[in-house]
């Protein structure tokens, strides 16, 4: 495993010491560090990024630091010991998520994206859509601050539409 | 653990090179995320849960009702089965679909008599998009026809991978023909006005790539709203209401059938046919070559059947058939039943659910709706 520090630096201008082999885990900070863009003594400034969502970035790449070198171990793995490692990871990714407001996980999506994190992305995606799911149309509304502009007239037409899906 | 924070005066940060450029300054409510995203996220949700969520406002309405939905479904990889039925009516121009709606933390029937399970129309928040029917794999290659909404003689071809092209044109422009693939070449017929006097029906062959007429059949097939092409050996059984005909590929000829009555309905799961005919659920026996019954399922035969139509659905088998009601009306009944393979070579049944799902309406004359096909897509 590498031990090279790589240092990124958040919006509000927060300065951030990472692993290189999590920092890896953002395909754009990867593709920086490949094409030896990374220089050594200065941090990547990462502007859309505030300190805050910047250490939950990390605190979460820092614990999935492992999973990919451990591809090379799993065969010795027994699929118990997989199993475990796997409910270890999936109890912390719950605790890590269930930590966070709405708008925090807002934040957290977009910057995932922006550094192009793809299993980040995909642990904020699926809590949203876990939160979304079995909800009323009206409390979707009101947990997401999302303003209805349906007139009753239309609201009405839509609930006979799809009748059998309120029954 | 490995990160220290250090904070450092706040200067204005130099935007490096290689990042992307910066967005606008951060939104913070849900639907002003990207729409990638949002849609992303919705992409994860159950369907059937989605025509709910329409209501929540008119963009989540949108993003629910668009085929970009779907496709980010399929890029996620969190597509979920769906089980079509098309009716036939000789008030409607085309086939008529509906999806099966089974409601979000189904169980199967406790103390609750009605599974509360429907045919809901297509399209609707719950399946967008209708099946499509009319691509057929001959070889490696995948032909399409783009003539399920409306009249068209166009053909795209394509290899496993790759791009679509041209093949060449059907001789006659068709709607919703009937199709199948038979030694290697194509059969297309109808889907024509009755009144075409050549081409009623013909063949390609991806070898030559040409279209070739067929003999015109009797005019009760031509006339026949309901029509069932079942592939036999070496022949092309098309079933209709009164009579059922045969095409002899060999000899190039039509002929009256009255053999067996044939049975129309088939699918397969975990390679192993299945059909549904005479009351009965059989499964083909491939050692002996025979039909046999399957096993423990007592109980479908206490119903009135008409149509059927058979489907895969998830490794069950999912059967539909319809009924007549005493007030003329048309009931659609729907089973869905879990297979067992036992030690003993015999197939076992279990139903798991068994409901009307459907009642014909008066507007489309209940008493000559036809149960056309059941189709099984992952949307």
């Amino acid at each position: 495993m590498s031990s090279n520090m790589i240092m990124l630096k958040s919006s509000d201008g927060a300065s951030f010491e990472i692993e290189e082999a999590a920092a890896r885990k953002s395909k754009i900070i990867a593709n920086m560090i490949e094409v030896e863009c990374v220089d050594e003594d200065k941090a990547i400034p990462l502007q859309n990024v505030t300190g805050n969502i910047l250490a939950l970035v990390i605190e979460y790449c820092n614990k999935h630091i492992v999973d990919d070198d451990d591809d090379v171990a799993t065969e010795e793995a027994s699929e118990e010991e997989e199993e475990a490692k796997k409910k270890k990871v999936d109890d912390w990714e719950a605790e890590f998520m269930n930590s966070m407001s709405l708008e925090t996980m807002f934040e957290l999506l977009l910057a995932a994206n922006y550094l192009n994190i793809k299993s980040l992305i995909d642990l904020v995606c699926q809590t949203i859509a876990n939160n979304i799911k079995d909800k009323t149309p009206e409390e979707v509304r009101k947990i997401f601050s999302i303003e209805n502009d349906f007139t009753p007239e239309e609201e009405e037409e839509i609930r006979k539409e799809n009748a059998w899906a309120f029954g | 653990m490995n990160s220290k924070n250090v904070e450092l005066p706040n200067k204005s940060n130099v935007h490096h090179p290689l990042l992307p450029p910066l967005p606008p300054p951060l939104p913070l409510s849900f639907l002003s995320l990207p729409e990638d995203i949002v849609l992303s996220c919705l992409a994860r949700i159950p369907k059937s849960y989605y025509p709910k969520l329409t209501l929540v406002s008119k963009s989540f309405r949108s993003l629910i009702l668009s085929k970009m939905l779907y496709k980010v479904r399929k890029e996620l990889g969190t597509q979920e089965e769906c089980v079509y039925l098309g009716i036939l009516s000789p008030l409607h121009p085309s086939i008529i679909w509906f999806s099966l709606w089974i409601k979000p933390d189904h169980q199967t029937l406790t103390q609750e008599k009605s599974t509360r399970n429907l045919l809901v129309p297509v399209p609707s928040a719950y399946s967008f998009p209708s099946p499509y029917l009319t691509i057929r794999r001959v070889g490696s290659e995948d032909y399409v026809f783009p003539c399920q909404k409306s009249l068209s003689s166009s053909v795209l071809c394509r290899g496993v991978i790759g791009k679509w092209r041209d093949a060449p044109s059907m001789l006659l422009a068709r709607k919703e023909p009937l199709m199948c693939v038979l030694q290697d070449k194509i059969y297309v017929m109808g889907g024509c006005r009755a009144d075409e006097h050549r081409y009623w029906a013909e063949v390609f062959d991806p070898k030559t790539q040409t279209w070739k007429p067929l003999p015109d059949p009797d005019c009760t097939v031509k006339l026949s709203l309901y029509k069932k092409l079942i592939p036999g050996r070496g022949m092309i059984f098309v079933k209709t209401k009164r009579e059922n005909f045969v095409y002899l590929i060999k000899e190039n000829k039509w002929e009256l059938y009255d053999g067996p009555p044939l049975v129309d309905s088939f699918c397969e799961i975990e390679n192993v046919l299945y059909s549904y005919g005479d009351k009965q659920c059989l499964w083909f026996e491939t050692k002996s070559e025979e039909w046999r019954s399957i096993k423990g399922l007592t109980g479908l035969d206490a119903y009135s059947i008409n149509d059927t139509a058979i489907g895969n659905y998830g490794g069950k088998l999912v059967i539909f058939w319809d009924s007549p009601t005493l007030d003329h009306s048309k009931q659609i009944w729907c089973a869905v039943v879990l297979l067992d393979k036992s030690l003993d070579g015999e197939v076992w049944g279990q139903i798991e659910w068994v409901d009307v799902v459907h009642t014909v309406h008066g507007s489309l004359l209940p008493s000559l709706v036809n149960i056309h096909s059941c189709v099984v897509e992952n949307i």
